[in-house]
């Protein structure tokens, strides 16, 4: 390689706006990774539903309720990626603006801040799915006890609603500006 | 409001006169039987078990009958319109309608196996004409498909990549033929051709080329003639079946006749299945009974009219006796009650934890769903379906417009109006202030927790355990009312107190059960240790703000998606509306989902378990539960 396309590839590289790379990677990853792992959960929950389903259609709202459950990581992901987007400005317009001004560093922490809803997003639905199937399999056969194998999922999810909690006030702490 | 205390009444009746006593029990609708557990059920009533059986075999063969001809039911029903309740003797008159609702329940039997007849046959023949299809154009009889006394003869198919090398390969035979009669998508059906002295070397060509002889067994015929008599065949099944519709729809007209007999059969059954529940002797059977007291009256005078040969005892049920729980509930509570139930019945000596948990019930549900427009769409909704059907609206129904007026309280509050801010915020917006928000929310627990010791306080004194209620919740109310008190400038020494007093009652007090000295200290230390638990328990209440912050922010990207469609012209703004109409419902039913399971979870976790077990029996009347047609009240009761 001759030096001149070397200081093309330099300046090129040199020109990334590593800033806002990092943003954007951050706000994907939390929109995808726990978009990912609601998206299993509910399909799986939703295999055993229509099982349930196919022996007593009656029970079609009570499982459809369980089914849903592991959805919930899926939309605080978005939450975090759409917030992440609204403090680079995207939505308002200042987008211009937040490019000129945001530093590596405050990108590279939007981008740590998606990591707790990632990845526990992620995970915590996959662990949801397997509690919502159990669920499902006890409403099957005894749905009078609904309450109370609604309530087993619903442990699982308090620690994305922690993950989401910090996410936030992470994204919420870096001012671009 | 609260947990009715119940009579028992012990009824002895004469087994003759026990179809009228349950015909009058049931009528009156006010008395819960419950399994008489006693040494006469040694006994079981064989007559009641076969009624009973018979009943339920019959119920079953009627559902499905309704259940078929309502597929053909034409009659349209109003979405909100109310079956129209029957009087009793006109459902009971249903008997006389029998002969005619065997005669329908036989012929759709009939209809049905017709129809499972045809579709077999139907089957069956598509498989034939698959079989026949591509050789329609075969211009010769398949039974004729065979050697001559010259040639080689006989119909089959190639493997379409392999058909050119069989061409070639009858090609160079020169006294072969290969012919096309059909194709599809996997082969080519064709009819070979040679003379005799050839054929043995053009078999082994063909089988080289995947050539595989096709016989027509069970088919005479040119294959021609053969599909159009198979298409006659078939839509003479086409008219078969139009006829089984056309008696469907005939017979639909029926349905209503045989609701109205599923319906006094369903009576019958029931009355049937409380029978089994007597104990038996002789010729009496005594019948176990739970009613309210105001009941009492009305039940002697409903068995004296029966017969005169009826002997009862009404009695207090003794202190640790297993009787049903009565809950009564005002109009404001009653939906919430569906909360309670879905966890359990509580035991006769608790409370009915209702009241408490409908306030904050309530207000979480708000809380967690926070935006106005939805509040004010659910609460209309759910108001007018409860307008319209009156009691007979479904408890949820209830609960949804309740909680769409605090939506609408809180959704103001925040100033989230369908997902924008529309209106100023009453209070704040938490998309600007989080942490208030969240400190909010850790309030609503913190509050909520209390009242849940508190509550468990009540128990305690009203059970007369003056000593586990001020060691056990005093002693945890006072140090945990200190930890908001030191954050209050001016009450830093009264919550520097209380947390000292409320932290030394604790480890002196919750070690009461261990037998040593040391024991008793380190129980109490241990216990207060439990502190963390209450920690946990405040934190799961940030479900509160992630929840009510989901909601305004799914509702601002539906928003923001349509104003940036708005900007592409016509079928931009189609699209937009689309986008609109379908994101914010979709939001909406996510979140009152959401709302529903995480507020249900927050009182059965949280709050119950401060001071709620569970676990009774519910009382549920013997009445006329049927499926089709409410049945209205006598006149002469």
């Amino acid at each position: 390689m001759d030096t001149t396309a070397v200081q093309q590839v330099t300046s090129v590289w040199a020109n990334v706006n590593w800033g806002i790379v990092f943003a954007f990677i951050g706000a994907a990853l939390a929109t995808t990774l726990a978009g990912i792992g609601s998206a299993t959960a509910v399909s799986k929950a939703g295999q055993a539903a229509a099982g349930v389903v196919t022996e007593d259609p009656s029970k079609f709202g009570k499982v459809l309720v369980l089914q849903l459950l592991p959805g919930t990581q899926g939309i605080y992901g978005l939450l975090i990626g759409f917030v992440i987007l609204m403090n680079l400005g995207v939505m308002n317009g200042t987008f211009a603006q937040t490019m000129a001004n945001i530093t590596i560093s405050q990108g590279f922490m939007l981008f740590v801040a998606s990591l707790p809803i990632a990845v526990v997003g992620w995970i915590s639905a996959a662990a949801q799915g397997k509690a919502a199937v159990a669920a499902i399999a006890l409403v099957s056969r005894r749905p009078e006890e609904f309450g109370k194998g609604m309530l087993f999922p619903v442990m699982v999810e308090t620690y994305a609603v922690l993950a989401l909690l910090v996410s936030f006030f992470m994204v919420n702490a870096v001012q671009i500006g | 409001m609260a947990i009715i205390p119940v009579k028992k009444a012990q009824i002895t009746v004469l087994r003759k006169d026990r179809k009228a006593v349950y015909a009058a029990l049931q009528a009156m609708g006010k008395v819960h039987v419950d399994e008489r557990r006693g040494e006469e059920l040694d006994e079981p009533d064989e007559a009641a078990r076969r009624l009973h059986d018979r009943a339920a075999e019959e119920l079953s063969r009627l559902e499905e009958t309704i259940a078929f001809l309502g597929k053909y039911d034409k009659s349209k029903r109003k979405l909100l319109a109310m079956p129209e309740a029957m009087p009793a003797d006109e459902l009971h008159a249903a008997r006389e309608q029998r002969a005619q609702v065997w005669a329908v329940v036989r012929s759709v039997k009939e209809m049905q196996d017709r129809l499972s007849s045809i579709k077999s046959s139907a089957l069956r023949l598509e498989a034939r004409m698959a079989q026949i299809t591509p050789w329609e154009a075969l211009p010769m009889k398949v039974e004729d498909v065979k050697d001559t006394r010259t040639a080689y003869v006989a119909a089959g198919t190639i493997p379409k990549n392999q058909y050119n090398d069989a061409l070639l390969a009858a090609d160079d035979l020169k006294l072969a033929q290969i012919e096309l009669i059909g194709e599809d998508r996997e082969a080519a059906y064709v009819l070979v051709t040679a003379h005799r002295s050839i054929s043995e070397a053009f078999k082994a060509a063909l089988t080289a080329c995947g050539f595989s002889k096709t016989a027509f067994e069970g088919f005479e015929g040119r294959p021609a003639d053969l599909m159009a008599a198979m298409r006659t065949e078939q839509q003479e099944f086409g008219s078969l079946r139009a006829r089984v519709d056309e008696e469907g729809a005939q017979l639909a007209g029926q349905l209503e006749t045989l609701k109205t007999y599923y319906d006094m059969q369903l009576l019958r059954c029931q009355r049937s299945e409380q029978m089994l529940k007597a104990g038996l002797t002789g010729s009496t059977m005594n019948i176990l009974a739970w009613l309210r007291a105001q009941d009492v009256d009305e039940l002697e005078a409903t068995l004296q009219a029966v017969s005169p040969n009826v002997y009862w005892e009404i009695s207090d049920p003794a202190q640790d006796e297993d009787a049903p729980v009565l809950l009564e509930n005002n109009p404001v509570t009653e939906p919430f009650s569906a909360v309670t139930e879905m966890y359990a019945t509580p035991r006769r000596k608790e409370i009915d934890p209702t009241p408490v948990l409908s306030i904050f019930y309530f207000i979480f549900f708000g809380m967690m769903v926070s935006d106005a427009g939805y509040g004010i769409l659910m609460a209309l909704l759910c108001g007018i379906f409860w307008i319209i059907r009156k009691k007979d609206t479904p408890k949820l129904i209830r609960l949804i417009c309740f909680g769409g007026v605090s939506t609408a309280f809180w959704g103001a509050m925040y100033g989230t109006w369908f997902g924008a801010e529309l209106f100023p915020p009453v209070w704040f917006n938490p998309m600007n202030d989080p942490l208030l928000m969240l400190i909010v929310c850790f309030i609503m627990g913190f509050v909520h927790i209390i009242v849940g010791i508190c509550t468990k306080l009540y128990i305690n004194i009203r059970n007369g355990d003056w000593k586990a209620g001020l060691m056990d919740q005093l002693s945890w109310i006072v140090f945990l009312l200190g930890i908001p008190c030191l954050l209050i400038p001016g009450a830093k020494t009264v919550g520097v107190v209380m947390l000292i007093a409320g932290a030394a009652a604790i480890v002196l007090t919750q070690g009461r059960e261990n037998k040593t000295l040391v024991g008793k200290f380190a129980g109490g230390l241990y216990s207060l240790y439990g502190a963390t638990g209450y920690l946990g328990d405040v934190l799961s209440y940030s479900r509160l703000f992630a929840l009510g912050l989901a909601t305004g922010v799914i509702g601002m990207v539906v928003n923001s998606v349509c104003t940036m469609l708005n900007s592409a012209g016509v079928a931009g703004r189609i699209a937009g509306a689309l986008v609109f109409l379908g994101g914010h419902i979709f939001n909406l039913g996510i979140n009152v989902l959401g709302a529903y399971v995480h507020d249900a979870r927050l009182q059965f976790v949280e709050f119950f378990g401060k001071f709620y077990e569970g676990g009774g029996r519910a009382f549920v009347p013997f009445g006329r539960r049927t499926k089709y047609h409410p049945v209205a009240p006598d006149h002469d009761a």
